[in-house]
């Protein structure tokens, strides 16, 4: 009897060692939902950043109107703008970038700090963080000897957003941005400092694929023309591809919002890309 | 009355040990070898560029006693160092879908536990990623150490024999051929 009990027991043993591991998850949570593909649509930023330890290079460029037509393959023969970046992550939520745009010769230096954001559990249900920006002109003017003070202009955003199940995200961007010099063309009175709402949204079509827009409600200038912007975008392997439509050809936030001259919806509208290329700043182990 | 007493006690405490060692996780009997902190890394290239995606979770057993390897990972821990880098990796593996890597087999060549140096063993297993498996035999180093045993071993794959498409920029597309190794101190049970 106890042979036969032992013998039991033994096969017992050896069956159960023989059997694979229970598989268990390393990761339980859910990843935290992705608002936008890239840290900034066309021109506006968005809720998402650069991450710590990683380089975001983006080059943005818009062609001619597309008014032109035929003769100048709707506008892709004629003066083109373009917009080079280069955005650090140097915390987990903080990055700090560098741009210049063409038009006038724009140099833009920008910080946006996200300590807030939405996560796939809700118990942060939105995204908040700040965008601050500083630009300098440098194209020379022949009728005026401007200081370096009067070149510089600014633009500071609150960053609200929040993404509506799993295809829809909407941003909105309380913003004051402040020129110090000004030209006024038809005397009328100059207003330095701007307040506007920046809107944006997002359609995730897929994992890869999204269509976005951005436009600028402008509440102290009931007669200014409003920037509006309507994106492709393509993710793919460490990149972002975009393709655009908007009024206009500025890049930084401040020129869209006080020197937009085209109306979208008046036809002004113009085809631009943009690249979003991210490096890795340290190699893993 | 009294000696069919005490035989009837000791059946019921031999099957009492049985029902013990069954549903024991650790076997008794079982000589094996356990850790859930390996390095597993998979390296891709592109033209002129090469990038791995790397996770400390790797778990692993190896059992002495019947030969046997069974190692897994979890895919949503690779990281390539790029966030959206490890969002297109997971896209491609499908970690949704699928979450887990495998390799469960036996080993071919038996470990000298007296042996300190280097020993090479060979193991034939079933390789599972992408919710496709194939046999394979993998060949690594084991070294013994004090109440553990280091394996390191490494092999390639081809992606679409997993039926995993490969993502592509453009015209450059990340190459069929993918690295993957392992470097696993496991401990004594």
């Amino acid at each position: 009897m106890k042979s036969i009990i032992c013998t039991f027991l033994l096969l017992l043993v050896v069956e159960s060692s023989q059997a694979q591991m229970e598989r268990k998850r390393s990761i339980e949570n859910l990843p935290d939902p992705e608002l936008f593909l890239s840290t900034s649509l066309v021109t506006a930023q968005t809720v998402s950043i650069v991450p710590k330890g990683e380089i975001q290079s983006a080059i943005s460029h818009s062609f001619g109107s597309i008014r032109s037509g035929w003769g100048d393959l709707f506008g892709l023969d004629n003066n083109a703008a373009v917009h080079l970046g280069l955005d650090i992550g140097i915390a987990q939520n903080l990055s700090l970038g560098i741009g210049r745009t063409s038009v006038d010769d724009v140099f833009d230096l920008r910080f946006k700090w996200m300590p807030y954001r939405q996560n796939s559990s809700n118990s942060r249900p939105l995204s908040v963080g700040f965008y601050l920006n500083t630009a300098l002109k440098t194209l020379e003017e022949r009728r005026f000897n401007y200081s370096f003070t009067e070149r510089l202009s600014y633009h500071s955003s609150l960053l609200i957003a929040r993404q509506f199940g799993q295809k829809i995200t909407l941003q909105l961007s309380p913003s004051l941005s402040h020129f110090n010099t000004l030209i006024s063309q038809d005397n009328r009175p100059l207003q330095h400092t701007v307040l506007s709402t920046l809107l944006l949204g997002r359609l995730r079509l897929n994992e890869r694929n999204s269509l976005s827009f951005e436009t600028v409600p402008i509440l102290s200038d009931t007669d200014a023309i409003h920037h509006w912007a309507f994106s492709y975008e393509i993710e793919t392997g460490g990149h972002v591809f975009q393709l655009f439509l908007q009024s206009g050809y500025l890049f930084t936030e401040q020129y869209i919002i006080k020197q937009t001259t085209d109306s979208f919806w008046d036809g002004d509208i113009r085809l631009g890309f943009a690249i979003h290329r991210v490096f890795q700043m340290k190699k893993n182990k | 009355m009294k000696v069919l007493k005490t035989i009837k006690s000791s059946n019921s405490w031999y099957l009492t040990l049985a029902l013990m060692l069954v549903n024991s996780p650790i076997t008794l009997l079982a000589q094996s070898y356990y850790a859930e902190n390996g390095t597993a890394n998979f390296t891709s290239s592109v033209p002129l560029y090469e990038f791995t995606g790397t996770s400390e979770q790797l778990t692993g057993l190896i059992n002495l006693t019947d030969h046997t390897v069974d190692f897994y990972l979890d895919l949503e821990t690779l990281d390539s160092g790029i966030k959206k880098r490890d969002k297109d990796m997971r896209l491609t593996l499908e970690t949704k879908k699928f979450p887990f890597t495998e390799f469960y087999g036996s080993l071919l060549d038996s470990v000298d536990l007296t042996n300190s140096n280097l020993q090479t063993i060979r193991t034939r297993g079933n390789f599972s990623i992408h919710g496709v498996t194939r046999e394979i035999d993998v060949e690594g180093v084991i070294t013994v150490e004090q109440n553990a045993l280091h394996l390191k071993a490494s092999w390639v794959i081809r992606l679409d024999d997993f039926n995993i498409v490969p993502p592509s920029l453009l015209i450059v597309k990340v190459d069929q051929i993918q690295k993957v190794s392992i470097d696993i101190r496991l401990d004594k049970q």
